[in-house]
């Protein structure tokens, strides 16, 4: 898969005697959608960290735009425009909602890692940020939440956020670990509206366990288990996988 | 020859007492995860205490078992109406309580007993030879062995009773030992008492080397830091080394060279945070 | 809407206080000089504290280098009061570049601890082994060193008191400025999250050195100011006794803040002058007061000040209603 955006080729990832992930080749399109499914310990959560650098993987290679980033560190990639949300919300909530996003939008856009050039201006009220963050507010539909200290928000909307912060630095690749866990299925509706709005705009790779919202919104499958790759390709062709049906399956049923 | 020899041996004594009073630092850090800055309190009254109780009865044991006593009430106090609701809050919240706790019982110090310091005679005067003619005040002796004792009898308290095992696995995971059926809020009182019963102990002891004073405890406030933070937080094995080290440093280094029986704990303790962050023995928080 | 106005109107409100007080009362000018000194001393831990999360117990130390910095100036090298003032400012920024490496990597609680041994280590420099130059325990005294200034000569505590109260509008300005700045933004995103700074691209570290290297350069200006006012410097400006008081000042006026500290300063050395008015030491009076102010008042005078604005606010706002209904 030459075409892809970022591809790993038999990356495994080792704790001690326990294979999280196991020899796994991955690939995903510019603009496409992926949702990464599979039962909790089937290694989701650490081929994601391999892709973003938090963890380095003992064998195979991760190709980004061809070239090869399996060694290179968190910060660059990140600069390269591969971001990530987490699991359990990664916010800021002793500041509000606008300057969260505007943090995270000026670190894009005057690339810098230490602000400091900017000691005596109102960053906030810049024309371009502003903008910028009004955007991000109207289509992730926070206007009205724009100025509440975010550790006042719901769970709901501190995932909502957490998206919005990643989108607002204009990444490549958008990471999302869990999105829908530990909300309600009226919130998991407002993220999916939002997330149908990014369809085919950015490459969004997606960790689900639960995957009932998930074929909403993703083209291609990609089912995991014990470490592995046992199945990926369309949503309905996938599920219907014999593998898939006896291994993942089971569980649920 | 002689002169080094003597070092050594009065280091081994100022490690005997900066392990008594730090322990409780140290503890009050591994079941809790509280740095609790009024452990001071337990040494200071330990050597009012102490020093009261001679002035009345002429009796040092008395007035170190006094001394003990006191450590252990006040450690329970603090411990029960204090600690337990705090441990969850942030780091500064319950560093800057304890310290306010410190201040208010320097301030009952001050009261009861008044600012000028106090001198409290040695209980045993006799001079010891060893290594053929060195001559040792028995007294530092019996620090020593003072010492030892304690930290074999915490480490048998931590390793051999059914107390510190259920101990051990309730720092690590508070619900399943409560699932047991053990309470463990009990088992963190009663090791924070032994722990400031030695401190009052180490005040006891200390108190015919040193002057008690209302400030005393700050004094040995910042050396018991300094004790902890490089054994680790949370280690007693890792208190016992530091308090090792540092005995030697202020005394064997303080006999090369007079300043440094002051700055050298402080720089062994800088390098040592700079190399390993987290002190000899300690994990990572 | 009046919390805009409030933070707008901040610093002139307090300056004006400072002057009424002045005319209030004016034998007690050393009082409110002081104030004011504490008051940009308290805003230096205060950026510490309030956005990056950390306890110092060694501000003393940072004062007592800016005051015995200024000190060794007047006393060794001439008597230029803003020369002594930028050569404590200087010796903090110097200072901040030789510890922030390794502080600044340290958790809270070492961070804390181990600020509370370079306290004591300052103590013995400034006592023992600089006691050639500080004269120990003596002090150095250098007040008839000092020149006089242009316009307003500061020598004299009457003017003196204009000069520090200029000295704080200027760094309540630019505390504001600070406070609303992508910098002052990412320090308190930094002490919510350090790992989410990482993960957006920040570089955690330097914005911690930088808030650091910020609050030594108030301590050690406040120290130099220190130095000026009194004429002297001792050890003792040093010493980790003292460590708590701007910690208290800081809790009382508000953490996090920008107008906090001042009335932190100022709550704080009020109630000192009051209870040292009868009682000699007052080791216990603090230790009352710091539990008290963490447990039942924990968002500070300023805290209070924004409460009473915001209820005057809806009132006002229930009453437009009311008429508009009408």
């Amino acid at each position: 898969m030459s075409t892809s955006l970022i591809e790993t080729q038999g990356v495994s990832k080792i704790f001690g005697a326990f294979t999280a992930v196991d020899k796994v080749d991955f690939g995903i399109a510019e603009n496409d959608a992926v949702g990464i499914i599979g039962p909790n310990g089937a290694g989701k959560t650490t081929f994601i960290n391999i892709l973003t650098g938090n963890l380095i993987p003992e064998e195979g290679k991760v190709l980004y735009r061809g070239e090869d980033i399996t060694t290179i560190k968190i910060e660059k990639r990140i600069a390269m425009g591969i971001l990530r949300t987490f699991q359990l919300v990664h916010i800021f909530d002793n500041i509000t909602v606008y300057e969260n996003l505007a943090l995270s939008f000026y670190r894009k856009d005057e690339n810098r890692t230490v602000p400091f050039n900017m000691y005596l201006v109102n960053f906030l009220k810049r024309k371009k940020i502003r903008e910028k963050v009004e955007e991000a507010l109207s289509v992730f539909e926070l206007e009205k939440k724009k100025d509440d200290i975010v550790g006042n928000l719901s769970l709901g909307n501190q995932k909502m956020l957490e998206i919005a912060m990643a989108w607002i630095a204009d990444p490549d690749i958008l990471i999302l670990d869990e999105p829908f866990a530990g909300i309600s299925d009226h919130e998991i509706d407002d993220i999916l509206i939002i997330l149908k709005k990014l369809h085919h705009k950015k490459t969004i790779i997606i960790v689900e366990h639960k995957l009932s919202k998930l074929t909403e919104l993703v083209d291609t499958l990609c089912v995991m288990h014990e470490g592995k790759v046992i199945a990926s390709g369309p949503c309905e062709e996938t599920l219907n996988d014999p593998e898939v049906r006896k291994s993942y399956w089971k569980i649920e049923e | 020859m002689e002169i080094w020899i003597t070092a050594i041996i009065y280091g081994l004594a100022t490690s005997g007492i900066l392990f008594l009073v730090s322990l409780a630092l140290s503890i009050g850090y591994g079941l809790m995860r509280v740095v609790n800055m009024e452990a001071m309190l337990y040494y200071s009254f330990g050597a009012y205490v102490t020093y009261t109780i001679i002035s009345v009865t002429g009796s040092f044991i008395l007035g170190a078992l006094g001394g003990m006593v006191v450590g252990a009430g006040l450690g329970l106090i603090v411990e029960t109406q204090l600690l337990r609701k705090i441990y969850d809050r942030p780091m500064m919240f319950t560093m800057v309580v304890t310290f306010g706790v410190f201040m208010i019982g320097i301030g009952i110090i001050q009261f009861v007993w008044g600012l000028e310091p106090k001198p409290v005679a040695s209980p045993i005067s006799a001079i010891v030879k060893i290594f053929g003619g060195v001559q040792i005040p028995a007294y530092r002796l019996l620090i020593i062995v003072v010492a030892i004792a304690a930290y074999i009898l915490i480490q048998l308290m931590m390793n051999r009773t059914i107390i510190g095992k259920a101990l051990r696995a309730g720092i690590d995971n508070r619900e399943n030992v409560e699932g047991l059926g053990v309470n463990i809020n009990k088992i963190f009182t009663i090791t924070f008492i032994v722990a400031s019963a030695f401190a009052g102990l180490g005040g006891a002891l200390n108190a015919p080397l040193v002057m008690v004073g209302p400030y005393m405890g700050f004094d040995m406030l910042l050396f018991a830091f300094i004790t902890v933070i490089l054994g680790g937080l949370g280690s007693i094995k890792g208190t016992m080394v530091a308090a090792l080290i540092l005995g030697q440093v202020i005394n064997v280094g303080g006999t090369l060279w007079a300043p440094l029986a002051f700055v050298g704990p402080f720089i062994v303790m800088f390098f040592t945070i700079l190399i390993r962050p987290t002190g000899l023995f300690g994990k990572e928080i | 809407m009046n919390k805009r106005i409030l933070s707008i109107l901040g610093p002139v409100i307090i300056i004006v206080l400072m002057i009424i007080f002045r005319y209030i009362f004016p034998n007690k000018i050393t009082f409110l000089t002081e104030v004011v000194i504490f008051s940009i001393y308290v805003m230096g831990n205060n950026v510490l504290m309030g956005y990056l999360g950390y306890t110092s117990f060694g501000q003393p130390f940072y004062l007592s280098t800016g005051a015995y910095s200024a000190a060794i100036y007047f006393a060794y090298f001439g008597g230029n009061i803003f020369m002594a003032m930028l050569v404590a400012v200087i010796v903090g920024f110097l200072l901040s570049l030789v510890l922030a490496p390794g502080l600044m990597r340290l958790k809270s609680s070492y961070f804390t601890l181990i600020n509370a041994a370079l306290c004591a280590i300052g103590v013995f420099v400034f006592e023992r082994l600089l006691i050639d130059i500080t004269n120990g325990n003596d002090g150095l005294w250098f007040r008839g060193n000092m020149t006089a200034t242009p316009f307003l000569d500061v020598r004299y505590p009457k003017n003196f008191f204009f000069f520090v109260l200029l000295i704080l509008l200027i760094a309540l300005y630019l505390y504001q400025k600070m406070d609303k700045s992508a910098l002052g933004i990412s320090m308190k995103a930094t002490k919510a999250n350090p790992e989410k700074m990482t993960f957006i691209g920040y570089n955690v570290f330097l914005i911690r050195s930088i808030g650091y290297s910020i609050s030594i350069m108030m301590s050690a200006l406040a120290g130099a100011l220190y130095a000026i006012n009194f004429g002297f410097v001792n050890p003792s400006l040093g010493e980790n006794t003292r460590a708590i008081e701007v910690l208290l000042a800081t809790l009382i006026g508000g953490v996090g803040s920008v107008f906090g500290p001042f009335f932190g300063a100022l709550g704080f050395l009020g109630m000192k002058d009051i209870v040292s008015s009868f009682m000699s030491r007052w080791e216990f009076v603090v230790g009352i007061i710091t539990i008290v102010v963490l447990f039942k008042f924990n968002r500070g005078i300023w805290g209070l000040i924004q409460d009473g604005a915001g209820l005057l606010q809806s009132r006002k706002k229930r009453e437009k209603t009311v008429k508009v209904e009408e």
